[in-house]
C-alpha cells in the first residue's frame, strides 16, 4: 500500500526571526489509514494542517501528499491540489452562514472540476450524504445552516467534506463541541462513509477517549521536535 | 468567476438591510447626477432653441445680451426704442427679405406683451425650423385684437373669444391699466417650449392705440379718447423696440451688421443671435460646471459608503474566508467575490438610481412646466446617460479593489483556520 502522506525533515516557522514551530524529522500515513493525532493546541496543530492543505509551506523539507511534491508546486497549483483531492473538517462555525445546507455541501463541487465529476449527479449526491449522516435531509435543505444545531452543522460539514470523494480527509477537533453520543454518532457515520469510499483519515484533537477507535494512534509531540508553543 | 458569482449574490441578500442603505446611497446619487446632467442638456437645449431662422436682431445701441434678453427672453427693458423711420429704411434693403417688428412694455398679469405685425407669425423660427402655429383661432386682425401664447391661455384659463385688459408697464401688479380699451383673444398658440408661450401678441397698431391719450407712462388729464374713435385714426408707430432680420444670403449677414452699426442717423445695435445666445449661456457656464462638479462628488460619497460596508465587513467574514480557502477558492475568487459584490450593489444603485430619476421627472416635470413654462420631455436614456452609468459602475467596481485585496491579503494570513 502506497503513503497518502510522507514528510521528511520538515522546519516550519512564521517568520525567520521566530522560533521554530514544527520540525519533523519524519511523518507518514498509509493510504486509507484512518490516523488519529493527539495534540493539545500550541502543539503545531493548526501549522501541521495549514502544511497538509497547501496553504503553507515549510521552511524546508520535502512534503508528498498523495504522491504530489506539494513544496515544489506553486501557490495556485496546491490550492487547486487541496480544492480537488482533500476534504477538511473543522472545530466549529464550519459553514457559510448565508448559503442553505445543501449549497454548503456542495461548495467543493463548484470550485474542483474533479469533484463536481466525481459527484456524478452532485445535488443528489449531497442528499446522499446528508442522509448518511443521518439528518432529515427534505426538512433541512431550505433552512438557513444558523437554524442547525452544533452537531448537525458537524455532520452538514462532514458531508462536504466527503462529496466528490476526496481521497484525503483531514479533521481538527471536529467533535470538540459536541456531546458525548453526538460525538460517538458522528465518528461512526464518519467512519462508514471514509471505509467504503477507501478514503485517508487524519483526525488530530486533543480529546484522547476517541482514540481507540482508529487503525493507529500517535500524538503529534512525539513526531514534532519543536518545543517552542504554538500561539494560538 | 462563475461559483463566486452565486456566492457574491447570497452573502450581499444575507445581509440585505446595509446592502439595501448602501444601493439606495448610490441610487440617490446617481439620480442626481442625471438628473442635473438632463436639467443642463435640456436648458441648453430650450434655450438655443428659443429663436432659428434669424440672422439679425437689431435694437437700440446698449450690449449684445441685454438686447437678446429683452427682444427674445422678455427679461428686462429697452433702454431705448428705435424710430419707425431707421426701420423701414434698413427694411427696404434690397438684401433683407423679411423683418419683424417689435414694440415691448406693457404686461397683462404678469405676462409680457408684445406688439408685432403678422410677418411674426409667417417668419419667427424655433427650435431649428419650427414655424408658430394655432391651437385654436387666428392671427390678430382688428386693432384689439391679442393671440396668446399657449402658457398665458392655460395658466389664466382663457379662451379666443376672452376679453383681456393690458396693463401699462411691466410689473406684476399693474400701476395703471388700459382699460377704457379692452382686447378680444382671436387665437392661441401652440405650445413652443420658447418664451412665445409667455407672451400675448398684438399689432403695433394697438400698442398705438392704448398709448394715443397717454403721455409720460400717465393718461393726459382730460384727454380720453375712446376704442371706436381711436380705430379711425393713424396708428403708425413712431418708434418700435426692436426688429428682427431674415437676410436674402446669410453671407450677408455682417456685411448687413456693420451697415446698422454704422447707420448715421441713429445709434443702432444688430446681433447675430446665435453668437449672442452663446455668450449669454456662457455667462451661466461656471455654476453649470459648480453643480457637476458637486454631483460628481455626492456620487462619490456614495461609492466610499459602499466601501465602508465592505470593509467594515471584512472581520466578520474572516471565518467565511476560512471555510472557503478550506474548500478550495483561491486568492483570486476571494478577490472576485468583493469585487462582484461592489459591482453588484453599484449596478443595483445604478438600476435604481435611473428608476428614481424617472419617478422624479415623472412627478417634477408638470409643475416645472405649469411654473416656469419649461418644457423637458421625458425621453429614454441618452447615449451620454449610458455613459455617465457605465462611469459610476466602473467606478463602484475599481472602489471594490481595496476591500478585495484587503481580504485576499487577511485570507492568506489566516489560511484554513481562524486564529481568533
Amino acid at each position: 500500500m502506497g503513503l497518502a502522506v510522507e514528510l521528511n525533515d520538515i522546519v516550519y516557522r512564521w517568520r525567520r526571526d521566530r522560533p521554530v514551530v514544527l520540525d519533523i524529522p519524519e511523518f507518514s500515513v498509509p493510504v486509507g489509514e484512518k490516523l488519529f493525532i493527539a495534540g493539545p493546541s500550541g502543539s503545531g496543530k493548526t501549522t501541521l494542517l495549514n502544511l497538509l492543505g497547501g496553504v503553507d509551506l515549510p521552511e524546508r523539507g520535502e512534503m508528498t501528499i498523495l504522491g504530489e511534491r506539494l513544496d515544489l508546486l506553486s501557490a495556485n497549483r496546491r490550492d487547486k491540489f487541496r480544492a480537488d483531492r482533500i476534504g477538511f473538517i473543522f472545530q466549529q462555525f464550519n459553514l457559510v452562514p448565508y448559503l442553505s445546507v445543501v449549497d454548503n455541501v456542495l461548495l467543493p463541487c463548484r470550485f474542483s472540476a474533479p469533484r463536481l465529476a466525481r459527484a456524478s449527479d452532485a445535488a443528489n449526491e449531497a442528499r446522499r450524504l446528508l442522509g448518511a449522516m443521518d439528518l432529515p435531509v427534505d426538512d433541512l435543505t431550505r433552512r438557513p445552516v444558523a437554524d442547525l444545531s452544533v452537531g448537525q452543522q458537524q455532520r452538514v460539514a462532514a458531508a462536504r467534506a466527503l462529496i466528490g470523494r476526496p481521497d484525503l480527509i483531514i479533521t481538527d477537533e471536529p467533535t470538540s463541541s459536541l456531546d458525548e453520543e453526538a460525538r460517538r454518532a458522528f465518528l461512526d457515520l464518519l467512519f462508514a462513509e471514509v471505509q467504503s469510499a477507501g478514503q485517508t483519515l487524519i483526525f488530530v484533537s486533543h480529546d484522547s477517549r476517541l482514540a481507540d477507535a482508529f487503525d493507529r494512534t500517535m500524538a503529534l509531540a512525539d513526531v514534532n521536535r519543536a518545543s517552542v508553543l504554538e500561539t494560538v | 468567476m462563475i461559483p463566486v458569482f452565486r456566492l457574491a449574490a447570497k452573502s450581499l441578500a444575507s445581509r440585505r438591510v446595509t446592502v439595501l442603505l448602501t444601493v439606495f446611497a448610490i441610487s440617490v446619487s446617481v439620480s442626481l447626477l442625471l438628473g442635473v446632467e438632463r436639467l443642463r442638456t435640456e436648458a441648453r437645449a430650450s434655450f438655443s432653441n428659443t429663436v432659428s431662422g434669424t440672422d439679425l436682431i437689431v435694437g437700440a445701441r446698449s450690449g449684445s445680451v441685454p438686447l437678446l434678453l429683452y427682444s427674445v427672453f422678455r427679461i428686462g427693458n429697452a433702454t431705448n426704442n428705435i424710430s419707425w423711420r431707421s426701420y423701414q429704411d434698413i427694411a427696404a434693403n434690397p438684401d433683407v427679405a423679411w423683418t419683424i417688428p417689435v414694440s415691448l412694455g406693457d404686461s397683462h398679469r404678469g405676462f409680457r406683451v408684445l406688439g408685432t405685425n403678422t410677418d411674426y407669425f409667417r417668419h419667427f423660427r424655433y427650435a431649428r425650423t419650427r414655424t408658430l402655429e394655432f391651437a385654436a383661432g387666428k392671427p390678430f386682425d382688428d386693432v384689439f385684437d391679442a393671440v396668446l401664447g399657449a402658457q398665458v391661455a392655460s395658466a389664466l384659463g382663457y379662451n379666443v373669444g376672452h376679453s383681456i385688459v393690458i396693463d401699462h408697464g411691466v410689473g406684476s401688479v399693474g400701476f395703471a391699466s388700459h382699460k377704457d380699451k379692452p382686447f378680444r383673444v382671436s387665437g392661441i398658440l401652440k405650445r413652443t417650449g420658447t418664451p412665445v408661450d409667455q407672451t400675448v401678441h398684438v399689432s403695433l397698431a394697438g400698442i398705438e392705440a392704448i398709448h394715443i391719450d397717454w403721455r409720460s407712462g400717465r393718461p393726459i388729464p382730460g384727454l380720453s379718447i375712446d376704442a371706436e374713435r381711436v380705430r379711425r385714426m393713424n396708428l403708425q408707430p413712431e418708434a418700435i423696440t426692436a426688429f428682427f432680420v431674415g437676410l436674402k444670403s446669410r453671407f450677408d449677414t455682417f456685411e448687413m451688421q456693420r451697415r446698422v452699426n454704422t447707420y448715421a442717423d441713429e445709434p443702432m445695435l444688430a446681433i447675430l443671435p446665435g453668437v449672442a445666445l452663446h455668450e449669454l449661456w456662457s455667462l451661466m457656464g461656471t455654476a453649470e460646471s459648480a453643480l457637476s462638479i458637486i454631483t460628481i462628488f455626492i456620487v462619490m460619497a456614495g461609492l466610499i459608503g459602499m466601501v465602508t460596508m465592505l470593509m467594515s465587513s471584512l472581520n466578520e467574514r474572516r471565518r467565511e474566508m476560512a471555510i472557503l480557502r478550506s474548500v478550495g477558492a483561491r486568492p483570486h475568487h476571494v478577490f472576485s467575490l468583493f469585487v462582484l459584490e461592489a459591482a453588484f450593489v453599484s449596478v443595483l444603485g445604478a438600476v435604481l438610481g435611473v428608476i428614481l430619476l424617472y419617478a422624479g421627472m415623472i412627478t417634477v416635470l408638470p409643475v416645472i412646466e405649469s411654473r416656469y413654462g419649461l418644457f423637458i420631455p421625458i425621453n429614454p436614456l441618452s447615449i451620454n446617460e449610458w455613459m455617465y452609468l457605465g462611469a459610476v459602475v466602473a467606478a463602484g467596481i475599481l472602489a471594490g479593489i481595496a476591500p478585495a485585496i484587503a481580504a485576499v491579503r487577511m485570507s492568506l494570513a489566516d489560511g484554513m483556520v481562524v486564529r481568533s
